[in-house]
């Protein structure tokens, strides 16, 4: 089973002005008589994830029983270094609307892009020719012209125009090779099809050849698969007296809606899970000394939402898959360090 | 064909490394080597970590100061332009950094492989909300009509564009 909340030794303290206690000391040697070496059992026991909410765009989940370290290795690799693909390179034909060639590539370039990631590779190398398995080529051609026999006095460029608002829609995937077959079913599209690039007026014309990469984050934000990836610990209120019946109300109103509620004239502390843990409370003197805020050190609530690319509930996965080839590549180098170190020392 | 970077010994993973390798030098760098001035016995040593950061290095820290032999584990980022870590491990009692760092990433492993049954577990079996995201629009479209502002696609003549 998990451990209990009360365990002080769980406690991140939140004070007045300042943090308490914010190192975790379980580690071998801190504890006399107590074994807190490395222990896969003991680890398995007290670990706890359970997911809480799923939408299309996001998850929220519960990560109990690891160190802070595993929780920003997970967080970090979502955001840095889950691949995902986006336009990389564009060969500008034509652009006489106003934006500038540079501007509007660096727009394009940043449109979340719906292609399974793990169906492409990355290229070998930044200066190889594109290949059907590496590269995804869409085509962004646009002209504006005046609608014919619309009213003078008419002010509305959608009922003037032809085309005077260019889309992420209207970008058109190009196949080559195999891949029409390879995408039959979920062609390569954008993720909304209602993201504005570019105004036209008439006579301006954009036409782009765009040339789309698997990348990491690490590289560019705009293979970053995440909008946002983060996690806040659980906040714990512990009452170390009873509050007196003509504060109660006070108290509770010291926190957001639904963390304290007042049952049969006590205080009751409902749902920490809500706080804010903003330290109102510790402002007033009558309640500072009568309650104590507190965070739980390895209790992370992730929440996580997609850019469109992967499900919410992949990404975990995915990045743990990245987390395993890590060590595996530090693993092979460790093998190749030592196979050659014969020589060396 | 064109010419091709040099393949790194893991490039049978498709490995996001070979972005990252530097585009102007035909350089290439060890993923792993030890910094002179080790112990001969390897009790003590330095590890280079070339194209890992904090994301493994303080996992990594974490998990060898879980071991009982350790003395001493720190790790450092030495320039933010050099895209490597240094490592340091100290054991006590002679002992071999070099097995503690094998036996870390085994049970780092270990642990990673843990969370994630653990994960889709839950995923699969636990009762959690499912619900749809907001509509972001209706939303803003709404608290614009409370105002008194006019939505486009409600009446004739509103238009964003």
């Amino acid at each position: 089973m998990s451990r209990s909340l009360d365990d002080t030794r769980r406690h991140v303290q939140v004070l007045p002005e300042r943090i308490g206690a914010v190192a975790g000391s379980e580690f071998p040697g801190h504890y006399p008589g107590e074994d807190h070496s490395w222990n896969l059992q003991k680890f398995k026991e007290n670990l706890i994830t359970s997911v809480q909410r799923l939408t299309p765009s996001t998850v929220e989940f519960d990560l109990v029983g690891v160190d802070a370290s595993i929780a920003n290795a997970l967080r970090r690799v979502m955001i840095a270094e889950v691949p995902t693909i986006a336009i990389e390179e564009i060969y500008v034909w034509n652009n006489t609307s106003i934006m500038q060639d540079e501007v509007l590539c660096h727009r394009v370039g940043l449109v979340p892009l719906k292609i399974d990631p793990r169906s492409l590779k990355y290229r070998p190398s930044p200066h190889s020719a594109p290949h059907e398995t590496d590269t995804i080529v869409f085509d962004l051609s646009v002209r504006c012209d005046r609608k014919p026999g619309v009213d003078k006095s008419e002010k509305d460029p959608k009922k003037l125009y032809y085309d005077s608002n260019v889309f992420t829609g209207m970008m058109k995937w190009s196949p080559s090779g195999d891949q029409s077959k390879k995408y039959k079913g979920k062609n390569p599209k954008p993720v909304d099809k209602d993201i504005l690039l570019c105004k036209l007026r008439p006579g301006q014309q954009i036409d782009l050849h765009c040339f789309a990469r698997k990348g990491v984050g690490m590289d560019h934000a705009k293979f970053s698969p995440v909008a946002t990836a983060s996690y806040r610990l659980l906040p714990h209120i512990i009452l170390r007296e009873p509050i007196p019946i003509e504060h109660q109300e006070k108290f509770k109103n010291c926190f957001p809606e639904g963390v304290v509620e007042i049952e049969n004239d006590q205080v009751v502390i409902k749902n920490p899970r809500k706080d804010t843990v903003s330290r109102e409370v510790l402002r007033h003197p009558e309640f500072s000394d009568k309650v104590s805020l507190n965070r739980i050190r390895d209790h992370f609530i992730f929440n996580v939402e997609s850019t469109g690319q992967y499900n919410p509930e992949e990404l975990v996965p995915e990045a743990i898959k990245i987390l395993l080839n890590k060590i595996t590549a530090v693993e092979e180098g460790l093998d190749k360090l030592f196979a050659t170190e014969g020589q060396v020392a | 064909m064109s010419d091709e970077a040099p393949q790194q010994s893991t490039s049978k993973l498709d490995n996001a490394g070979t972005l990252l390798q530097s585009v102007s030098t035909s350089m290439t760098h060890e993923k792993v080597s030890i910094l002179p001035g080790h112990e001969p016995d390897y009790s003590a040593c330095t590890f280079c970590l070339w194209q890992e950061d904090h994301t493994l290095g303080n996992a990594l820290r974490w998990i060898i100061m879980k071991d009982p032999d350790v003395e001493f584990c720190g790790y450092t980022a030495p320039h933010p332009s050099e895209p490597k870590i240094h490592l340091r491990i100290q054991m006590y009692d002679g002992l071999s950094a070099v097995d503690c760092l094998r036996k870390a990433l085994s049970n780092l492993r270990d642990l990673f492989t843990t969370v994630d049954k653990s994960y889709k577990h839950s995923l699969n079996n636990d009762n959690y909300i499912r619900e749809q995201d907001v509509d972001v629009r209706a939303a803003v479209d709404e608290t614009l009509r409370q105002r008194g502002f006019p939505v486009e696609g409600d009446e004739e003549g509103m238009d964003l564009s």
